[in-house]
């Protein structure tokens, strides 16, 4: 599909298989996990080495509620459930930065979405993460309330949506413009994400019949922004290396480092040692045959072996 | 025996020489957890290479924290958490040493420990020495502790006091493979990160590419104290 989707679903052990056959395109589906809890399902699920292998994509939905279940060690708590979460090499990510998404409480209390995000930043910073995207999702008004996202987000939830997926997605392509978007869909427990996934298609083949130069616009745009994304990954790698090559230049010259003890080594090994002592070592190293003859009266001839 | 190696990949380049050796150990018993720094480049062609090379290896990504210690850290904690069980794990990375001329055949050295004609000998030794808790290079076991003024001749002294007191450490000698790569008994390390949480140590790590030539460090405290496990533990540090 064009975009990249997030179906959002409830934690069950079976709630999202997505059966990607071999040899199938990527969908760009991703597996959006709400947790109302951290408990014992949450780390069998996602404390599974046979979940660590999967390469499917998926990201974390967390109920705002979430941040209040645990008062007291709450950065520690966090941390240590979400690490090998955020670790995971499927992790769903854009611009290198983990997405995690938080759903709104029915009270909408803008006092909770702040602690909320005060404990996200705070165990993001403790992993040692630079930065990381998060998006408050209000399901029931279908908004984003906050995101500090640079792309485009939208969602669609069919409680809060008088139009079926397929048209809401054929109008939604009409109306989109040539971007990036990221779509957050909350899946019924009743459908099935394959079916989902096939409205979605269904949505996107009628409108390339009707508007193919449309069509073929979105998907340069889109693939456009997906390599613009990448570039600006490898910019920040190549900063961050040159800095490192920066730090260790700037280190050679300092009479604590290495080379300076190599140095000092050498002299006090070695060249402090009396010149006739340092010849006849030389003697020694063309009796262990480390050392041409010729090369004690000669300087044009090949001085050591290999 | 069952093997576990916690992998550290942190280079884009150049990573051939570590794989190439890495390879060797498909032919045991073996459990591989490959730590790669949060990809901000392209990795594709290493992380290729390890879905063709190493079918259902584990593949972490973690930001650049506590340079190669802060990756073997987030490595470990996956493998705590996921339960992956093992008699011996190797600890190791893409060591490069760019700040060193002596940097790779420092790393050379150090990887000894897989090359195809001492790992038999390794295992050997950790079966027949029930006192052997870790195989390393001995050409880099060191000490920098002086019993008779009771310091580490180190800029780091001070933090490895203070960690050794916290961590409640209790060592008869203080020898330490540098450059932290070795085979290990995974008793020790599973008992010792369970009582004290690989990510807490982690968070305290320096963030990005930090050296110990000025003041000391969190990271390079941390390397010696990954070997002082044997020690602490009863157990001794054998070379090969």
């Amino acid at each position: 599909m064009l975009f990249d989707f997030i179906f959002l679903s409830n934690l069950l052990p079976e709630s999202f298989s997505y059966p990607q056959k071999e040899g199938e395109k990527e969908t760009g589906v991703v597996a959006g996990y709400v947790i109302e809890e951290v408990n014992s399902i949450f780390f069998n699920f996602f404390f599974d080495p046979s979940f660590y292998k999967k390469e499917q994509r998926f990201c974390l939905a967390l109920q705002s509620q979430i941040f209040n279940q645990n008062p007291g060690n709450t950065l520690e708590f966090f941390s240590e459930s979400l690490a090998p979460l955020l670790f995971n090499s499927s992790y769903f990510t854009v611009n290198g930065n983990p997405v995690i998404a938080i759903i709104d409480s029915a009270d909408h209390d803008p006092g909770k979405l702040q602690v909320a995000l005060e404990i996200l930043e705070n165990v993001f910073r403790y992993l040692g993460y630079d930065d990381f995207n998060y998006c408050f999702l209000n399901g029931s008004t279908g908004r984003v309330t906050n995101t500090n996202m640079a792309i485009d987000v939208t969602i669609y939830d069919p409680k809060s949506n008088e139009l079926d997926v397929k048209a809401w997605y054929y109008n939604f392509l009409e109306e989109c413009g040539i971007s990036r978007r990221l779509i957050f869909l909350f899946q019924p427990a009743s459908v099935a994400a394959t079916d989902i996934c096939s409205q979605l298609m269904n949505a996107e083949s009628g409108f390339r019949e009707k508007h193919p130069h449309v069509f073929s616009l979105l998907e340069d745009g889109v693939d456009f922004e997906r390599r613009f994304e990448q570039y600006e990954i490898s910019i920040k790698g190549l900063q961050k290396e040159v800095e490192s090559r920066d730090a260790y230049i700037s280190n050679l010259n300092i009479p604590e480092t290495t080379l300076k003890r190599l140095s000092d080594f050498y002299h006090n090994e070695y060249e402090i040692l009396p010149l006739w002592y340092k010849r006849f070592g030389h003697l020694i190293k063309v009796f262990m045959g480390k050392r041409s003859f010729r090369s004690l009266y000669d300087d044009k001839v090949k001085k050591y072996n290999d | 025996m069952s093997l576990l190696v916690i992998a550290h990949i942190y280079y884009p380049k150049d990573w051939e020489y570590l794989f190439e050796r890495l390879l060797n150990l498909r032919e045991y018993p073996c459990t591989f957890i490959f730590n790669i720094v949060n990809p901000k480049y392209d990795k594709t062609e290493v992380i290729q290479f390890i879905k063709n090379n190493f079918p259902g290896a584990i593949l972490v990504y973690s930001p650049n924290h506590g340079r190669d210690i802060g990756g073997k850290l987030a490595a470990i904690d996956v493998a705590l958490k996921l339960k992956i069980p093992s008699d011996l794990t190797l600890i190791i990375h893409d060591k490069q040493s760019p700040h060193t001329p002596t940097g790779l055949t420092w790393r050379n050295e150090l990887f000894r420990v897989i090359e195809k004609k001492e790992l038999p000998t390794i295992f050997s030794i950790f079966e027949k020495s029930e006192k052997v808790g870790i195989v390393g290079s001995p050409k880099f076991l060191m000490s920098e502790y002086d019993f008779s003024i009771q310091q580490f001749d180190s800029v780091s002294n001070d933090i490895l006091k203070e960690l050794i007191s916290e961590m409640n450490l209790k060592m008869t000698d203080y020898n330490f493979i540098a450059g932290n790569i070795f085979w290990i008994r995974s008793e020790l390390i599973m008992k010792f990160f369970s009582q004290h949480s690989p990510l807490k140590i982690r968070s305290r790590l320096e963030h990005g590419n930090v050296l110990d030539f000025h003041k000391g460090t969190y990271i390079h405290s941390w390397e010696r104290i990954f070997s002082w496990l044997a020690n602490a533990h009863g157990f001794e540090i054998a070379g090969i």
